[in-house]
């Protein structure tokens, strides 16, 4: 976590973004979307299925320019690492090619470092066509963390593996990540996932989407067990009913979204 | 397809054609012996191999421009909408003008010369490759392309790992079929306005009632056609898909 008065890693300020759609009918997808990223924090992004939670995510990456306010500081100022819902490695490569073309500066104990971690030191030199979906999920976050990244965003980058899969990297990833004092935003149905991962949780309303709740976890990871879980479960269902959302299903040990609204 | 049942294939042809002209037994259709006999004096006595070679120079230098030409258009108009709604119409015009119309324009308008030959078998082929080089760009993952952003790729580094890796099929598959058409293209431009070549010497022989020397003609230029297929495009074409064959 950030010290006070440390300026943060992002401000998102997005006032606006629409989508034209056929006969020119405007579609208001976010209004007046804000909050900011402390150095080292984990923000989660819960909202409703469709709410604009990807577009707000392409907008802080840096990959859709056409909205009213502003990121600051520029995004491309700052190392970027992204796990995507798919794992876009690049058929064409072997593992070792797709870190390398993303961290070409990374050292080769490093990589060896990394790809050992994740069980991918055997699979280094084939390539992704060649890889089951949790090798290539493992292989995409390997790329995301060579790069030494200032923010970790993973968009729904544990869904569809196996749970005692997902755990595993899940706490890989959030133990690099919080080592390296790497900024995580994330987007996840797994409200789990989130109570035990994030530092605030940002729930957001239907589109246009904006923050209805901040559901601050202040917590320490190590304190974070079943009792403390089943509390802020239930707090946080409490936050949710106040904003007027219906409850998210109330447990989801899976990692796949089962519920149509969230 | 690979070369022993490819081999196979052909020698079946052979053998159905030597069947038909046996049973013929006429001028009009020689057996293929005699052919191969033809093409075999033809290279050491005749004008065979020159005309080979300068029917071959035009197809490459054709094929060469057309490509080049070809990709950048299909990359431009599978890129910018507004370009290729304004250009689509173009192409659409030329793919659908008769090859003959276009290289009698070309002679008549550039001259009886090398330039014009090649000038107009390369316009022929352009629209095709134009038009496959869109729909690659068009078929790009743009998934790959924001990951390529979001990692800082350098213009040359998406250019080489996200972008050609994407075209290639595509700009195999417009080599591989332009490579069939210019051929075919350049005996029409060379029968047209060549003093050699093959196109010039089919249709001297053709003058002359030569089945013999026609097919021969045509079966030697096949043949060179054929060897580039398997020596060149197919190897290249299995180099660029060796990641989908590894992937099933």
């Amino acid at each position: 976590m950030r010290d006070a008065g440390e300026p943060p890693l992002l401000e998102i300020n997005i006032a606006s973004k629409r989508y034209r759609g056929a006969g020119r009918v405007d579609l208001d997808v976010i209004k007046d979307l804000r909050f900011s990223l402390a150095q080292g924090s984990v923000t989660c992004l819960l909202g409703p299925s469709g709410c604009g939670k990807t577009t707000a995510l392409r907008i802080i990456l840096g990959l859709d320019r056409k909205f009213e306010g502003a990121v600051t500081p520029p995004v491309d100022s700052l190392k970027l690492g992204v796990v995507f819902q798919d794992p876009r490695l690049l058929p064409w490569r072997t593992v070792e090619e797709n870190i390398r073309l993303a961290a070409p500066s990374m050292s080769p104990s490093g990589l060896e470092d990394i790809l050992q971690s994740l069980g991918l030191s055997d699979w280094r030199a084939h390539r992704p066509g060649e890889l089951s979906v949790g090798m290539a999920r493992r292989a995409a976050v390997a790329r995301a963390l060579s790069v030494e990244p200032d923010l970790l965003v993973l968009d729904e980058a544990f869904v569809s593996l196996d749970e005692r899969g997902a755990s595993v990297l899940r706490q890989y990833v959030f133990g690099v990540a919080r080592a390296r004092g790497t900024a995580i935003l994330m987007v996840t149905h797994n409200i789990d996932e989130a109570l035990r991962h994030s530092d605030r949780i940002l729930v957001l309303a239907p589109r246009p989407t904006h923050v209805l709740e901040s559901f601050e976890l202040a917590a320490p990871l190590v304190a974070r067990d079943a009792t403390w879980m089943e509390t802020q479960r239930r707090r946080f269902e409490q936050v949710v009913g106040a904003t007027g959302l219906p409850q998210p299903p109330r447990a989801i040990a899976s990692n796949h979204a089962t519920d149509p609204f969230w | 397809m690979r070369l022993p049942r490819f081999a196979a294939s052909l020698a079946v042809l052979v053998i159905l054609w030597g069947i038909a002209a046996a049973a013929v037994h006429s001028s009009t259709l020689p057996s293929p012996a005699s052919v191969f006999l033809f093409i075999v004096q033809d290279c050491l006595h005749g004008d065979m191999l020159v005309n080979l070679g300068m029917t071959l120079w035009r197809v490459v230098a054709s094929f060469v421009l057309a490509m080049a030409v070809g990709s950048a258009i299909g990359l431009v108009l599978g890129r910018g909408r507004f370009l290729d709604e304004a250009f689509s119409p173009w192409m659409l015009t030329l793919l659908n003008t008769p090859a003959l119309v276009i290289t009698a324009l070309c002679y008549i308008w550039l001259g009886l010369n090398e330039f014009a030959a090649i000038f107009a078998v390369a316009l022929n082929k352009i629209p095709n490759v134009a038009v496959l080089l869109r729909e690659g760009v068009r078929s790009f993952d743009p998934a790959l392309d924001d990951m390529s952003k979001v990692y800082r790729f350098s213009a040359w580094k998406r250019l080489r790992h996200i972008f050609i890796p994407q075209l290639m099929p595509f700009l195999i598959g417009a080599a591989r079929s332009g490579l069939a058409l210019v051929w075919k293209i350049v005996l029409v431009v060379e029968l047209l306005g060549r003093p050699n070549g093959v196109g010039y010497a089919i249709a001297y022989y053709f003058q002359l009632f030569d089945v013999r020397a026609v097919l021969g003609y045509s079966v030697a230029f096949s043949l060179v056609m054929l060897a580039i297929e398997f020596v060149v495009l197919q190897p290249l074409d299995q180099y660029a898909r060796r990641w989908r064959t590894a992937a099933s």
